[in-house]
């Protein structure tokens, strides 16, 4: 069987429906907020990578990298600001994150 | 890998393995998390995010599988598809030339990243004795030493008291 652009444009999509399941599951814990936020952009660089090799265009993979970049400075500053949150409050709940007003 | 875009496979894993999934697993041993708390009410929206994520999964595979199936590969036809075709070549050839500013801008990025990550967990201890370098440098000469003003005659002319007598 032939592996077509269809079928990774549909691991894509499983795994991007996979991360919106987890943020709706799930509205307290942080940490898997943000593990599921990593997921969707994987799932979009996924998309991205496969349109790229099928469209035989470099430019798909150059914005993969930016992706990447943004995705990782992202998850920095959110566990940053998870570990405030947890300093202050010790807990991890969403919920709580209006009072790091300053 | 399996779509020939080998240098970014390898960076995609070496991040996430490397950064990514280290960086989670050190907030997650360092806090201490009540997981009891947390699973209440954890099965409370499971039907409705069941219910969008079957949802959103199945339209997407449809549209996706209908309209993409038939999209053949060009990119062997595009692209020299001998022995010397090096996908990392390419991907920095149009990197640094076509977009230099986007990756300065991404490399900008990263640093404020770091800067915002270590501003926001950072905190003055209490019991440490550190030295501030400003306040050393900008200390002057007078604040170290006092001159004190005082009269020389009085305490020369007063005699030493006189022994007591021995029993």
């Amino acid at each position: 069987m032939n592996v077509t652009l269809g079928h990774y444009l549909t691991l894509g999509a499983v795994l991007f429906a996979l991360s919106v399941i987890g943020i709706f599951l799930n509205r307290k814990n942080l940490v898997v907020l943000l593990m599921a936020i990593e997921l969707m952009l994987l799932a979009v660089n996924t998309n991205f990578v496969a349109f790229s090799y099928y469209l035989g265009d470099m430019q798909g993979q150059i914005f993969v990298f930016f992706i990447l970049t943004v995705a990782a400075a992202e998850s920095a500053i959110g566990l940053a600001i998870l570990v405030l949150l947890f300093r202050n409050r010790s807990s991890v709940n969403v919920d709580e994150l209006n009072s790091l007003k300053g | 890998m399996l779509l020939k875009a080998e240098f970014l496979s390898i960076t995609l894993v070496l991040v996430y393995v490397g950064a990514v999934m280290v960086l989670f697993l050190f907030v997650v041993m360092m806090i201490d998390i009540n997981l009891d708390a947390l699973k209440q009410g954890f099965w409370n929206h499971f039907p409705l995010a069941a219910s969008i994520g079957a949802v959103l999964a199945l339209e997407l595979a449809s549209v996706l599988m209908g309209g993409f199936r038939t999209v053949q590969v060009v990119a062997e036809t595009a692209t020299p598809a001998g022995t010397q075709y090096s996908n990392t070549k390419e991907l920095g050839i149009v990197l640094y030339t076509d977009y230099l500013y986007a990756i300065e801008i991404a490399a900008v990025i990263l640093l404020v990243a770091i800067v915002a990550a270590i501003a926001l967990t950072m905190r003055e201890r209490k019991d440490t004795k550190a030295q501030n370098p400003g306040e050393q440098v900008k200390v002057k000469a007078k604040d170290r030493l006092h001159m004190v003003k005082m009269d020389p005659v009085h305490q020369a002319l007063v005699p030493p008291p006189a022994e007591e007598p021995k029993p």
